[in-house]
Order: C-alpha cells, then structure tokens, then sequence
C-alpha cells in the first residue's frame, strides 16, 4: 500500500502527463500494483506509459479510482448512481474504457462495464443484438440461418 | 433478485436507457475474452438463445470450459444450481405416460433450506431414457423408442436445453459418458446390441460419440473379453448389472466384479480398452 502523499506519473497516448495519488491506482490497477510492489517504478524520473489509453479515456479512469478510493464508505445505492452518471458515455467511449480498464487490470471498473453491456443485450432480439455488438458476419450458413429462425422466430 | 442486485438493476437503468435503446452507433468490435466476460454474467437460458447470435459466441457458449466456469459463476449467484444434484426417474402426474420423466434437483437447496421444496427439474418425451452419467452439471442419457434405435442426449437441468446425437440403430448396453480434458469435450460410449438375421442373432459393437454439431458415432475396436475369459453372453444383456461404467475427468472405468477379478476400463482420451486385475480376496463366496 503507498503513502497517501506520494504521487505517480501516467503518461497517456498524447504523451500528456496525469499525475495521481499513488494510493488511487494501486488500489485499483493490478498492473500498477505489480510495479510499485517490484520496485520497478522511480519516483524521480518514472512515468507510466499507458500508449494504448488516450487522454480523455485516462482522465475518466482516474476520476473513477479516485472516486472510489475516497467514497468507498458511502452507501451502495449513491456509489451505483455515481457509477451510472460516470458510464453515461457514448458507445465508444465505453468501449475505450473498457480496453483501459483491461489493460489497467481495474476489476471494478471492469465489472461494472462488463454488467453494463450485459444490460445492452440483456433482453434484446439477436438481430439488434448483433448491431449493438457490431456483429456484421454471423458465420452462420444461410441453412442454418434460416433454420435459427424458423425454430425461434420471437428472437429476432 | 437480492437488494444490491435490485439497487444495481435500478443504477443501471438510466444507462440502459441512454446506451442501448436509442440508435446510438455500435460498440467497435470486442476481443473473444471480453466477450466470454460479458456472456458469463448472464443466465443460463438467455445462453441458449444467444448461440443464435454468430458461430463464435455458439462455439463459446458451447464450450465444456465456458460451460464448467458459468456453472460456476451461477452457482454463486443462486444456490440452487450447486452440485451435487439427485437425478431419478419418476412418472409424469399430468397425463398418461407410459414412458417416464427423469427429474433432477440440487442437494444444497435442501441442506440450506430443509422446510423448502426444492426447485425441481424435469425431462420428459415419448420414449425410454436410460441414465448413463453426469459431468460439469450436464446429465447424459440414452433415448430410446423400445429396442431399435437409440439417441444419446445431454441435457443441462438449469436450461433444459437439450443436445441429441444423431440415431443408431440398435440398443446400448454397457456405456459410459465423461469429459476429455484432451479434445475439450464430452464423449459418450456404449456397446451397442444389434439384432442381425441368424444364426447369430445378436450382433455388438463398441461406439464412440463426441458431442459436437458435426460428429457422428464411430466404431472403434472391440473389448479384449476373450483374452479375458470373459463370457459376452450374460455381460451383454440389459439387465445385467455386473458391470458399471463411471465417468470420470477422463476414464470411464467398467468394474466386473463376478468375472475373474478383472477390471476393465475404457480410456475416453486415447478411445482404448484396458484392464488390470484385482487381487483374490476371501470374500469371493460373498458375492
């Protein structure tokens, strides 16, 4: 667990440095757990190339961790109502989030993004299934297609 | 639905509404892992139909691995899918059938809630179910219609979803079903009795079935039971339970108690008879 105090340095795609409290991201990312733990990160000179997170994504990655650090005592039903305003983003904004979170190893971030698009799909036709999830080849033969929905039309 | 999940549900509402009903454009494309995360979180019998939605996810969602780890993840979530579970054979109090239903529920419920009727699971059809294993929450049985033709089918109690193989003709006897952690799949196998015009009547012969949208059941070589000294005729009837095949991770194991002390076992990785011999005990008079 890091000092409170202590600061650490992402750097993001753009190259634009995000400087955060240490404690935030190692108590979210597992990645950034590892390094610290190892030793491998220089609190002098070190910065944390993150080339796959772009600026904007980084910053709602770091809003999101330190909100939980510093709210994880309040109750559950305002933490899930702060979650859905943070995730109230475009579909490739949650995407771009979603690769972060990956990336980053944040699994309550990804959990929660993991329910989210869970929730997209949750009740859907395959047909709109297929365009919320951008699934332009099914693979399926035209038989077998056809036989898909002759045996359950309600689904699509 | 429990109070987080209710509260969860509520939070996530509003997203929902902005996210997925207008036509906002779609997600890029997800990689296969994240996927199987997504198809985790959801409930068995949404599974069964979302195989629809492309042959990746249907390959996914059929697979023993995803399979073995959402039975997990539901199992966690909701008691009462948790194995062991009891499946029996029983009678439809609905209408007449003559044919029997196999009902299935989980051990844990009971134990957890004893004043509770557990959630019971049911099969039925228009023909004989004969047991023949379970693995990863999957029951295995042969179907068949009185002696000519069986099918095997496996059934997943928590979704009812059904897979049949295709018919052979004839009747199973001694079989056996598992898992094969090598091909990454379930294989059923039985010695299937054949009537043939005389003089010998009775024709058998050792099959395999991997289940799988393609397979079909092949034929593979015969068990060594006359360098055993094996007498075929009793062993191969229906209602002689001298033997037990069990499944296993890997080996369907047969267990002939009155025959010598031999024990023979059917490899389901490699698809190979084997055998070894017990030591003689006192207790030979016993059985």
């Amino acid at each position: 667990m890091g000092s409170p105090l202590k600061k650490i340095m992402l750097c993001s795609s753009e190259k634009e440095i995000f400087s955060v409290e240490e404690q935030v991201m190692v108590q979210h990312s597992v990645i950034i757990n590892n390094m610290i733990e190892d030793g491998s990160y220089n609190y002098e000179e070190s910065k944390i190339p993150l080339d796959c997170v772009d600026s904007k994504t980084l910053k709602k990655v770091i809003d999101y961790c330190t909100y939980h650090t510093h709210h994880h005592n309040d109750n559950q039903e305002d933490l899930e109502a702060w979650d859905a305003q943070f995730l109230n983003v475009d579909s490739n904004g949650l995407y771009d989030l979603l690769m972060a979170a990956n990336y980053l190893e944040i699994r309550n971030l990804l959990d929660l993004i993991y329910r989210t698009i869970k929730n997209m799909i949750k009740g859907k036709k395959i047909d709109e299934i297929r365009r919320i999830l951008n699934i332009k080849d099914h693979g399926f033969t035209p038989e077998e297609e056809e036989q898909n929905r002759k045996e359950y039309p309600h689904f699509y | 639905m429990n109070d987080a999940e209710r509260n969860a549900s509520r939070g996530l509402v509003l997203l929902h509404r902005h996210t997925a009903t207008a036509r906002t454009p779609p997600l890029p494309d997800l990689p296969e892992e994240l996927i199987m995360e997504i198809l985790l979180r959801l409930l068995a019998r949404t599974l069964v139909f979302l195989r629809s939605v492309c042959t990746s996810w249907r390959n996914l969602i059929s697979s023993p691995d995803f399979t073995c780890n959402h039975l997990y993840r539901s199992c966690l979530r909701d008691p009462s899918l948790t194995p062991p579970r009891i499946a029996y054979y029983t009678h439809s109090s609905d209408y007449r059938d003559l044919y029997g239903v196999i009902e299935s529920f989980s051990v844990q419920s009971i134990l957890d809630n004893p004043s509770e009727p557990a959630k019971v699971d049911y099969f039925s059809g228009q023909r004989y179910h004969r047991m023949v294993g379970s693995c990863h929450g999957l029951l295995c049985f042969f179907y068949d219609d009185g002696g000519q033709n069986t099918h095997g089918i496996l059934w997943n109690p928590c979704t009812g979803f059904t897979f049949q193989s295709p018919q052979i003709s004839g009747q199973a006897t001694l079989c056996g079903f598992g898992y094969d952690h090598l091909s990454d799949s379930y294989k059923l196998f039985g010695i299937i009795r054949k009537k043939v015009p005389l003089p010998s009547g009775l024709e058998f012969s050792s099959r395999i079935y991997t289940f799988g949208p393609t397979s079909s059941w092949r034929k593979i070589d015969d068990i060594p039971l006359g360098l055993l000294g094996v007498p075929t005729d009793d062993l191969f009837m229906p209602d002689n339970m001298e033997g037990v095949f069990f499944g296993s991770n890997r080996t369907c194991t047969i267990n002939w108690r009155s025959v010598n002390h031999v024990v023979v076992y059917f490899d389901l990785g490699k698809e190979i008879y084997g055998h070894f011999f017990l030591p003689y005990t006192d207790l030979d008079n016993y059985f």
